[in-house]
């Protein structure tokens, strides 16, 4: 048929137009290669974590994060738990160098006693995250708290409050847990860091409670009957310090003593605070340590490096809980994270 | 009814049953326990976790042995003295920390600082043992006590030393290597463990502190009387398990580089887990390095294991606990029951068929007054003279249950006189050619007593046969001897199996227990020459200087063996179905031989021998006293021939004074009789018999 | 529960129990009091005393014997066709004999009228007059005559009876069946049955109607015969022979036990007996050996002499032993007259004489 100008542009528009439905209709995307390699390069990998113990809110947390996420992205997660036993710790990691798994998690009792083994482990080429509490080895990755910088700021909480001429008295009381661990011998370090610059205040005790609360409640009752115008207290961890705050609580020193402690954050320790149990509450944030933990095992898992090869590390930041600031963001339950 | 006597036959010859009992009573039956169930543990493991054993834990494993394996060795120890010790744990952590502060803190040479580790163990160690061993103050508590204090003393200075122990590595190359160096794949630490260990083990086994340590242990008081000096014995052992746990301690600060405030805490719970475990009795006086070692091994298995197979660490503290309780209850009922487990499997009855006794005996063997007009010699003066013999001035010689030779002087014999005192029970007795008197002592062996009544061994041993799990180059019941015309002297051991005291159980076993052993003074040695003998007793040489009689008591026969000569070695039947027991053979006079008939077959009992499950039975579930027994209250004296036939018999047909009669010596006309349960030697006169007749002449010419 | 008991005989620990024997200890605590009594007389066998109006008669082999108080001389009354097995005297003067194989023979001096009991001819062990006309009758065995007892023992046998025989009726009437070697009978104040079933070891008593028998005195150490009424109420009980481990353990061994009852002639079995013979084919037990010449008093003996006096409730209160070192063994009959208690020493064949002691 003989079509005229209009009459070809029409036949043209009519083209474009059915070409541009049809190819509308086969649109189904790009595969992603990143995602695609994310999610199959871990699979069939094995995952340890050597924790101090289970059944405590910290390695409870931790190990349902990674559990969570070793059961979306395929690989195999393992927990070896000495039960509080630091040789049954080192029996678990000397085996596990000989199974070599492909990433361990390990969370140290002291700076010294896995230290020889995390560096054997290293060698063997299994990769290593440590978690919150360290070692004087420094190995492929470090996620947790600066327990330098908890001291210091506890340390500045009771400045704050127990100065000279601001409180009863500037008496301060420690109680430590352990004396080798990271969570003793870094954060003393940055309390006396801060202390030294004010001396008037007075350490009066500083005794080691190895994690028990009845050791930590006894600990703090005679320290009052001792010092009955006790200003402020230290306890390096919430669970053992349930204990300080309720022996200030028999002795009727609620409003007296300042208790500042540290802690994963969780409900518990929230309602502590909300009643005035703890004063002050330096959270480092279980479920953004679990969450952190997490990258760093695919970081690790996907990474070509050899172990210890590159090494990193990540202070996570802390949040201050007072009785203001309790909320839903800041407190976590562990049926939360499963 | 004789199939069935068939089978039982068979059944007997070929499965004795007997290894059971002789294998249970074997000192090292209590660690073969432990290593059975070692070896089940670790199959269970290589089923349960596949992988487990291999070079690289292997090597971690035997670090780990190594400190552990030296607690348990110093645990062991103080159990073995008969204490406990749960201070072990704090003093091991004393010393862990005594070792850092040298090492670390003040960075003292390598020898200083195991000295000083050293020293700590010595002084914790010293407390007890001078707590325990000299105060006398129980062991139980004492430990408590000092577990408490050296505990408390290790958690007033770890806090302060603390970060400077984990702050400083120490500079030494030697601590290296001892803490994760090693030799050809072996870890440095356990070859140091095994080096001790050995040193311990022969010290335990075979020097004196170790026997002495068994000895206060196991029976305190008899040690005392012994003269050991207890309590220095039991300072000693707990000074010995501190240093064991200083070097251990040692070793562990060298490996970690550093200590918790948990550490040895719970320690004394595994450890002494491994050692009841490895067979240690709780007891005291029973262990070794080896019941050490294994229970180490046992425990270190277990509790990799199980962390291994990723069981929550409570469930391992729970099945250690179940472990060690069941453990603890086996050893408590084991060394109760042991011995009567032991009595009761021991005996081992075997079929013995003897053939029946026939008629024509019942005449020549009928009861008479023969030996009614016996005079008795030395009646209430001895007990049990099994064997009587003269010399050539005519005195009486005889054994006696006291240990002694008593001689009876002749013509009356009415004075007597302890010739010699030798111990056990003198049995057969005979003079040689140079005049010395050789006796079997039972319980003992073959000694020689020369005229003046000086003693001395002839032998005691004999050369240990490969097959047999008792140990039979003891010898256990010598029971007569004679001697050949070269000097060899030829014995009996009537059993291997059963000690002097129980022969009776021998009676109801009716194996062939016993052999024939001979002696050759020119050279020294002893050789057992014929085996498998049921209870061979009396023994005497054949005129023609190459054979010799011996009796087989409980088979009711004499049989003669040829020592020499065309037929040597063999040996062949003399008289069988005697219806009686065979003791003592001796010489005659006109070429004939005595033999003593200790006690007569009884129906019932030859009935007995031939059902060895109802013997067996009775064995376990009667008492001793209750067990049919042959009739040895009644025994009579046999006449023979030199060629086996009977001339004559003689009884004491009431029985008062010789109801059995053991052995029989004729000597000038006279026959004098013994019996090992009498209390009196008989002396009877032979109307035909030659009166200037005696054993020396007949032996040795002019003797 | 078979399993189970076959299981722990493994162990070791089953049977023990079962082969036991309860001790001879309280007022059974073993003396020598028989052995030092006043010896009356010697006579073979001597056995079967009764109280014939104030003189003793016994039974020796075939002969009933009576006994002069002066001088304590055995005279004959009468010669049997059989061996005597049980006497009994009527107030009246009666006697009733039991002859082996004859059955009852009853009379006096020398006027007997035999009476028949059928089978149960070759085993009466004891008799008892109720009344003057009316006896009771024990019957051992119907399988085995009265010197085969040894072999009734040894085949577990159960098959003894207790008679009531009336002296002029027919029949005998059977009060119990099925007791195991009843070998002594009595009344009790109550008028019931005491019976001593001796291979049982026990004392039952019964109804004259013949109830089920129930246990009155168990766990005996010996094997018991005859009793007899003692003064002041209560009763003797002779003894006759002990029992022992091994005799236990062989009535459980089935195969040693057919094999000697078929092979070996009952004088030599293992088992009781009235006395240690001297023939030297005896059984022997390992405890019985005489050491330094001495035989041991607590020696197993196959054989022991033991009286027993029993309270009316039937507990022991005192007893006379002749323990493995002593002769009077063998007991099967004891009688109280005047003031003396008579022991018939059967294995020793002597008549013992005691003073009656104590009142319980």
């Amino acid at each position: 048929m003989r079509l005229g100008l209009f009459g070809k542009a029409l036949c043209a528009a009519a083209a474009l137009a059915l070409g541009l439905s049809l190819a509308h209709a086969q649109d189904k995307g790009l595969e992603n290669p990143r995602s695609t390699t994310f999610h199959t390069a871990l699979k069939g990998k094995k995952v340890v974590f050597v924790p101090l113990s289970m059944g405590f809110d910290l390695t409870e947390g931790w190990a349902a994060q990674m559990r969570k996420q070793a059961d979306r992205l395929g690989y195999d997660f393992e927990i070896r738990d000495p039960a509080w036993s630091t040789d049954a710790g080192t029996k678990a990691i000397q085996s596990l160098i000989s199974e070599k798994p492909d990433l361990m998690v390990i969370h140290n009792p002291d700076i010294q006693s896995y230290a020889r083994l995390l560096k054997q482990a290293q060698a063997a080429g299994i990769k290593i995250v440590q978690i919150n509490l360290e070692s004087n080895t420094t190995t492929d990755s470090y996620v947790g708290a600066d327990w330098t910088e908890i001291g210091r700021k506890a340390a500045e909480a009771i400045v704050e409050r127990c100065g000279a001429g601001k409180g009863i008295s500037t008496k301060v009381a420690i109680d430590t847990g352990v004396p080798t661990a990271a969570s003793d011998v870094f954060q003393l370090h940055g309390i006396y860091e801060v202390l030294d610059a004010h001396p008037e205040i007075q350490v009066v005790s500083q005794q080691a409670t190895e994690y028990n609360p009845e050791k930590a409640r006894s600990i703090m009752a005679t320290v009052l009957q001792q010092h009955d115008d006790l200003c402020g207290a230290i306890g390096i961890w919430d669970n053992q310090d349930t204990g300080t705050a309720s022996a200030i609580k028999e002795a009727g020193k609620s409003d007296q003593v300042f208790l500042v402690t540290s802690g994963g954050g969780n409900q518990v320790g929230c309602e502590n605070v909300k009643n005035g149990l703890f004063n002050l509450y330096i959270s480092y944030n279980v479920p953004l340590q679990g969450d952190l933990l997490n990258q760093e095992i695919v970081r690790l898992l996907m990474s070509d490096a050899t172990a210890g090869e590159i090494q990193t590390m990540y202070f996570n930041p802390l949040t201050l809980i007072t009785p203001e600031n309790v909320n839903q963001r800041n407190c976590w339950t562990l049926d939360d994270l499963k | 009814m004789a199939s069935s006597e068939a089978l039982t036959r068979f059944r007997y010859r070929y499965l004795s049953g007997r290894l059971v009992g002789e294998i249970l009573s074997k000192s090292w039956i209590d660690s073969a326990i432990p290593v059975a169930v070692l070896a089940v543990v670790l199959v269970a493991m290589s089923v349960l976790v596949p992988g487990i054993f291999t070079t690289g834990y292997v090597s971690d494993l035997s670090r780990q042995l190594a400190e552990f394996g030296l607690l348990a060795l110093a645990l062991t120890i103080v159990v073995m003295s008969g204490g406990i010790d749960l201070s072990i744990g704090s003093t091991f952590a004393l010393c862990v920390l005594a070792s850092l502060i040298g090492m670390n803190v003040l960075g003292l040479p390598f020898g200083v600082s195991l000295a000083t580790a050293l020293g700590t163990g010595i002084i914790c160690g010293t407390l007890n043992g001078l707590l325990i061993g000299y105060l006398r103050l129980r062991a139980f508590i004492t430990t408590l006590v000092t577990l408490v204090i050296y505990r408390a003393l290790y958690d007033i200075v770890f806090p302060r030393l603390a970060s400077a122990i984990v702050g400083n590595t120490p500079d030494s190359p030697l601590w290296d290597y001892l803490g994760f160096g090693d030799f050809y794949g072996i870890p440095i630490s356990f070859l140091v463990f095994a080096a001790i260990a050995l040193v311990i083990h022969i010290t335990l086994s075979r020097l004196r502190p170790g026997w002495h340590l068994r000895a206060v242990g196991g029976a305190r008081k008899s040690a005392y009387n012994a003269g050991i000096n207890v309590k220095r014995t039991v300072c000693l052992a707990y000074v010995a398990s501190g240093v064991l746990s200083a070097i251990a301690a040692f070793l562990f600060s060298a490996r970690l580089g550093s200590t918790g405030a948990d550490t040895g805490i719970g320690l004394e719970i595994s450890v002494l887990t491994a050692v009841v475990l490895g067979g240690v009795s709780l007891g005291g006086g029973r262990g070794s390095v080896g019941n050490a070692i294994i229970g180490a091994i046992l425990v270190l298995i277990l509790t990799n294991g199980l962390i291994r197979m990723s069981t929550p660490g409570s469930v391992n503290q729970l099945v250690l606990g179940l472990i060690l309780i069941f453990a603890v209850l086996f050893d408590a009922k084991w060394v109760k029951n042991r011995g009567k487990i032991l009595s009761k499997v021991y005996v081992s009855p075997t079929y013995l068929a003897l053939p029946p006794r026939e008629d024509r005996d019942l005449a020549t063997f009928a009861l008479n007054d023969r030996l009614s007009e016996v005079e008795t010699i030395g009646l209430g003066v001895v007990e049990g003279p099994e064997d009587v013999v003269l010399d050539a001035d005519d005195n009486l010689y005889t054994g006696t249950r006291h240990g002694t030779i008593v001689r009876f002087l002749a013509p009356d014999y009415r004075r007597s006189e302890v010739f010699a005192r030798i111990g056990g029970h003198p049995l057969g007795l005979a003079f040689d050619k140079q005049g010395d008197l050789l006796t079997c002592v039972g319980g003992m062996g073959v000694y020689r007593v020369s005229p003046n009544g000086a003693v001395s061994l002839v032998t005691d041993e004999t050369n240990r046969s490969w097959l047999s799990v008792i140990d039979d180059s003891r010898l256990r019941l010598p029971d007569d001897l004679d001697i050949a015309p070269d000097g060899r002297i030829f014995f009996s051991e009537a059993t291997i199996r059963y000690e002097m005291a129980d022969w009776v159980t021998d009676a109801l076993e009716g194996r062939g227990n016993g052999r024939l052993i001979c002696h050759d003074p020119r050279t020294g040695q002893t050789r057992t020459v014929l085996r498998g003998l049921i209870f061979p007793n009396g023994i005497t040489m054949c005129r023609d200087g190459q054979s010799l009689l011996f009796a087989e008591t409980w088979a009711c026969r004499i049989s003669r063996y040829w020592f020499d000569g065309p037929k040597k070695g063999t040996h062949e039947v003399f008289i069988s179905n005697l219806p009686g027991y065979p003791d003592n053979i001796n010489r005659g006079s006109k070429g004939t031989y005595w033999v003593a008939l200790l006690g007569l077959r009884t129906s019932t009992f030859d009935l007995a021998m031939r059902k060895p499950g109802f013997r067996r039975r009775m064995a376990h579930r009667i008492a001793a006293d209750e067990w049919l027994f042959p009739n040895v209250n009644r025994g009579c004296i046999v006449h023979i021939s030199e060629t086996g036939e009977v001339l004559d018999v003689l009884w004491d047909r009431d029985g008062k004074n010789h109801p059995s009669i053991t052995s029989t010596c004729e000597h000038k006309g006279y026959l004098y009789l013994g019996g090992v349960s009498n209390n009196r030697i008989g002396r009877v006169k032979l109307p035909d018999a030659d009166p200037e007749w005696t054993a020396q002449r007949d032996y040795w010419g002019q003797g | 529960m078979a399993l189970w008991s076959r299981f722990a005989d493994w162990l070791g620990r089953g049977g023990e129990d079962a082969l036991s024997i309860p001790p001879m200890d309280g007022k059974l605590k073993p003396n020598s009091r028989l052995d030092a009594a006043e010896r009356l007389l010697r006579l073979p066998e001597i056995d079967n005393l009764a109280i014939l109006g104030d003189r003793l008669v016994c039974s020796s082999g075939n002969t009933l014997f009576g006994i002069e108080p002066e001088g304590w001389r055995a005279i004959p009354i009468h010669r049997f066709d059989g061996r005597i097995t049980a006497v009994a005297a009527s107030p009246g003067g009666v006697l009733a004999v039991a002859v082996e194989g004859r059955g009852l023979e009853i009379g006096s001096g020398d006027v007997w009228q035999s009476r028949s009991l059928g089978g149960a001819n070759s085993c009466i062990t004891a008799i008892l007059f109720s009344s003057e006309d009316k006896l009771l009758v024990t019957v051992g065995s119907r399988r085995h005559p009265w010197t085969e007892w040894k072999r009734d023992l040894m085949s577990h046998g159960s098959s003894g009876a207790v008679l009531n025989v009336d002296v002029s009726q027919a029949e005998p009437r059977v009060i119990r069946d099925g007791l195991a070697f009843p070998y002594g009978i009595e009344t009790a104040d109550g008028g019931e049955l005491i019976v001593s079933e001796s291979w049982k070891h026990r004392l039952v008593g019964m109804q004259p109607t013949g109830a089920t028998p129930h246990p009155l005195l168990d766990e005996l150490p010996a094997y018991p015969a005859r009793l007899s009424r003692a003064s002041g109420g209560g009763f003797w009980l002779a003894l006759f022979a002990p029992r022992r481990q091994l005799t236990e353990l062989v009535l459980r061994e089935d195969d040693y036990r057919t094999e000697m009852m078929a092979t070996i002639p009952p004088a030599s079995w293992v088992g009781p007996d009235f006395s240690d013979r001297a023939d030297g084919d005896q059984a022997l037990q390992a405890g019985s050996v005489r050491q330094m010449g001495i035989m041991k008093p607590w020696a197993p003996s196959r054989s022991y002499g033991l009286v027993v006096r029993l309270d009316r409730q039937l507990q022991p209160v005192d007893s006379y032993h002749s323990r493995a070192d002593g002769e009077m063994h063998g007991i099967a009959s004891v009688v109280e007259m005047r003031g003396h208690v008579y022991v018939a020493a059967r294995g020793a064949g002597a008549l013992l004489r005691l003073p009656v002691e104590v009142t319980p």
